[in-house]
């Protein structure tokens, strides 16, 4: 409807512009009759030209007969009569010229007017098939597009239920597909479940089998584990009672292997003489698995020099150190603290 | 298992006595030791180059210096005598547990006379094969290889003990000896440290006492009793230059030299009773520095030359020790107070001992040993008669006289009186011993 309103606005549109045109073209064809009647007072200015012409005459004839009277002036009137008659004369013949001009012009203004309003009437009765031709056209058109809406309609009808059809085809389909899947899987389910119940029945026999096996393995675990507790409480027992004995071995050991070493050091050590009282000295001795000195090392000096010397000599005559009688004890560094008491 | 190691280590460590943590280390403490001299072995010099073997024997002098300090014992049976170091057989050193070793060569000296000798040594630790010290000597006289010796026994000394030696030095001293016909003569002599290459300075018929050295050890100052009266003389070592520095009436005795040489402190007995005097040797000064009837002798110089030590009796009857500024502003001071003879005193050369004759009033006249600001003494000889002790430059031995059986000698003792060992100078009397100051060269 709304494209029907947007095809006929244009026409109206048109007609409108053309009424008003045609208004114009009224008014302008008014005005020339307003214009008219100035000929029709030049027509009464002639008819009293006329009029005046006989008096002339009268008078002329009157005159003459006075004129016997006064020549003279009669003459002396003449030639002024004479005069103003030729003025006259001319002033007459320009008039008529005048006249005749606008006669001639009225005339073709007449003719123009006449050829105006026919080629007016000419161009409304165009104007007006025009019009007709666009109102029919129009019609047309609105017929033309209610025909193909009608088509369009059609169309579209004879679509829809195509596809109405074939939706409920796809919808058969999709039913028969839909009840074959759903039979299949009752069957699978079926199958399955009858498969499971099969498993489970061997399962629990395999379960119960390795609950009795499991058990009597539990059982002999627990055996052997206490089994190996007992083994392993008289182990610690008797490793307890052999460290035991072994740290008294190893104490008494590590007594004598410094009971040694002192003795070997002090027997070795010459105290110079000489010194002042009082003097300690501390040394590092580094010896190998056999006693060997390798290095001594004076950590804190006494500050005396013959005193330092005395240590480090002591302990490198003694060398080699004696040996422990246990291994274990036996300790490649030695800090010698020398601090003579006398 | 180690653990429990670690925790006894700890114990046993704890039970020794060991002070302060030492982990993963025994600690043994050694508390006793055989003091003795240190163990030292002078391998016998030998000649190096063609010729004779060497006229003296330097590594006899360098053992006999160490020995007689008392602080070394020297080996007297020795298992080789290398002349270089890849000669020696540190097992045979080790194995006599002598710590130290001492070699040496005496050659020709190179380029010099025939007269003329080379001297070398090296110290040893024959322990760990480490050469402590050595020198050369390039050229040597014949007479100076016993002054070549000392100084090689003070290098020896310093590097086993880290303290000066004080065997190249020169002790003074005075001899009596009786002449053919009965006369006696005196004579005042210079000879090394250890009694050896004796010098003659002066010989008279009359006593000569009491010899002092000069700072600089180029004079010595005496007591000559020429024409039957004292008087103080100066005589220069080098040239034998004598010089009279005073001969006043009476008493002319026991001159000392200051610490700065400057000055001579001495008795005189000008003015009655002997007086300790100071005189300036430049101007020949005199100054006072005690007086009163009591006898006042024997000054000694504080080595800071502040203070001076002298006998007197003015306590009454036997003498003791006072000391009285050396400006002599202040009254003496008494130092010594027991025993009843206490003279002759000497100050050790760090100023703080005093060594003295002392007489604990038994007629046994003792050398002893005083620290100052201390009047507790310790007696470090046991003679019967020992007299004029004298400090080693060094401080570490004190040289007196001795008589024994008549006849007196030089002996030297430790400070410590722990070792005595007699000079060997074959005198019938040596008297009044004077240590000379150290020496650098002679």
């Amino acid at each position: 409807m709304r494209g029907l309103f947007n095809q006929v606005g244009p026409y109206a549109l048109a007609v409108l512009v053309h009424a008003a045109a045609a208004s114009v073209l009224v008014l302008s064809v008014e005005w020339p009759g307003l214009k008219r009647t100035a000929p029709e007072v030049a027509d009464s200015v002639q008819a009293t030209v006329v009029d005046e012409e006989r008096v002339q005459l009268e008078i002329k004839r009157i005159r003459e007969r006075e004129t016997a009277k006064r020549r003279e002036e009669e003459e002396r009137a003449e030639v002024a009569r004479e005069q103003r008659e030729h003025e006259e004369r001319r002033r007459q013949e320009a008039e008529a010229a005048r006249l005749a001009e606008e006669e001639r012009r009225e005339e073709a203004e007449t003719a123009r007017r006449v050829e105006e309003r026919r080629r007016k009437e000419a161009e409304t009765a165009r104007l007006a098939e025009e019009e007709r031709y666009k109102e029919a056209e129009t019609a047309r058109r609105v017929e033309e597009r209610r025909r193909k809406e009608a088509e369009t309609a059609r169309l579209a009808e004879e679509r829809r239920r195509k596809e109405a059809e074939t939706a409920r085809a796809e919808e058969e389909r999709r039913r028969a597909e839909a009840e074959a899947a759903a039979r299949l899987a009752r069957e699978q389910r079926r199958k399955e479940a009858e498969k499971t119940r099969r498993r489970s029945e061997l399962e629990m026999a395999r379960r119960k089998a390795e609950e009795e096996r499991r058990a009597k393995r539990a059982e002999a675990d627990r055996r052997r584990q206490e089994e190996e507790r007992a083994r392993r409480k008289l182990m610690a027992q008797e490793r307890e009672r052999l460290e035991q004995e072994q740290t008294a071995i190893f104490a008494k050991a590590l007594e004598e292997y410094i009971g040694a070493i002192q003795s070997s050091v002090a027997r070795n050590w010459r105290r110079p003489t000489g010194v002042p009282p009082g003097l300690k000295c501390t040394v590092n001795v580094v010896q190998d698995s056999n006693g060997k000195v390798l290095d001594v090392e004076i950590t804190q000096s006494s500050g005396n020099v013959a005193f330092d010397r005395s240590v480090e000599q002591a302990v490198r005559a003694a060398s080699p150190l004696p040996r422990p009688r246990q291994r274990a004890v036996f300790e490649r560094e030695i800090v010698f603290l020398f601090n003579p008491r006398s | 298992m180690r653990r429990l190691q670690r925790c006894l280590i700890l114990l046993v460590a704890l039970f020794a006595g060991a002070a302060g943590p030492a982990w993963g280390a025994l600690r043994i403490e050694i508390t006793r030791g055989l003091e003795s001299a240190t163990p030292i072995a002078v391998a016998r010099f030998g000649w190096s180059g063609p010729g004779p073997a060497s006229p003296e024997s330097v590594s006899t002098i360098i053992a006999a210096d160490l020995a007689r300090s008392g602080r070394f014992a020297p080996l007297q049976e020795l298992p080789q005598h290398p002349l270089r170091k890849e000669e020696v057989r540190w097992s045979d050193w080790r194995r006599l547990r002598v710590g130290s070793l001492v070699i040496g060569s005496i050659g020709q000296a190179v380029g010099a006379g025939a007269r003329e000798y080379q001297v070398e040594y090296r110290l040893f630790d024959t322990f760990t094969g480490a050469q402590l010290a050595g020198k050369r000597y390039p050229r040597v006289l014949p007479d100076q290889l016993r002054w070549v010796a000392h100084l090689i026994s003070d290098e020896i000394y310093y590097a086993l003990t880290g303290e000066r030696g004080a065997f190249a030095t020169r002790i003074a001293y005075v001899t009596e000896t009786a002449g053919r016909e009965g006369e006696v003569a005196y004579t005042l002599n210079v000879a090394d440290s250890d009694g050896g290459s004796p010098v003659v300075l002066r010989t008279s018929p009359y006593p000569i006492m009491s010899p002092s050295w000069s700072p600089d050890g180029r004079w010595l100052a005496y007591v000559s009793f020429d024409g039957g009266s004292s008087r103080i003389m100066m005589q220069e070592l080098a040239t034998g230059l004598r010089r009279e520095v005073t001969g006043f009436p009476g008493i002319n005795g026991a001159p000392a030299f200051s610490p700065d040489g400057r000055r001579l402190a001495l008795t005189l007995s000008r003015e009655g009773s002997p007086d300790i005097y100071v005189m300036d040797l430049e101007s020949g000064e005199l100054r006072r520095l005690t007086s009163g009837p009591d006898i006042d002798t024997e000054p000694a110089w504080s080595p800071d030359g502040r203070t001076l030590v002298f006998t007197s009796d003015r306590s009454g009857g036997r003498p003791q020790l006072f000391r009285i500024p050396a400006s002599g502003a202040g009254a003496p001071e008494r130092l010594t107070f027991t025993g009843g003879y206490n003279a002759r005193a000497a100050f050790s050369p760090d100023g703080s001992r005093l060594v003295f004759v002392h007489d604990e009033s038994n007629g046994d006249y003792r050398i002893a040993v005083m620290e100052i600001g201390n009047e507790s003494i310790e007696v470090i000889t046991n003679g019967r008669l020992d007299e004029s002790p004298t400090f080693a430059p060094n401080g570490r031995l004190i040289l007196y006289a001795t008589t024994e059986g008549g006849r007196s000698a030089l002996a030297a003792v430790s400070i410590d009186g722990r070792f005595r060992q007699r000079l060997s100078i074959d005198d019938t009397g040596v008297r009044d011993p004077a240590w000379s100051p150290g020496l650098s060269r002679r």
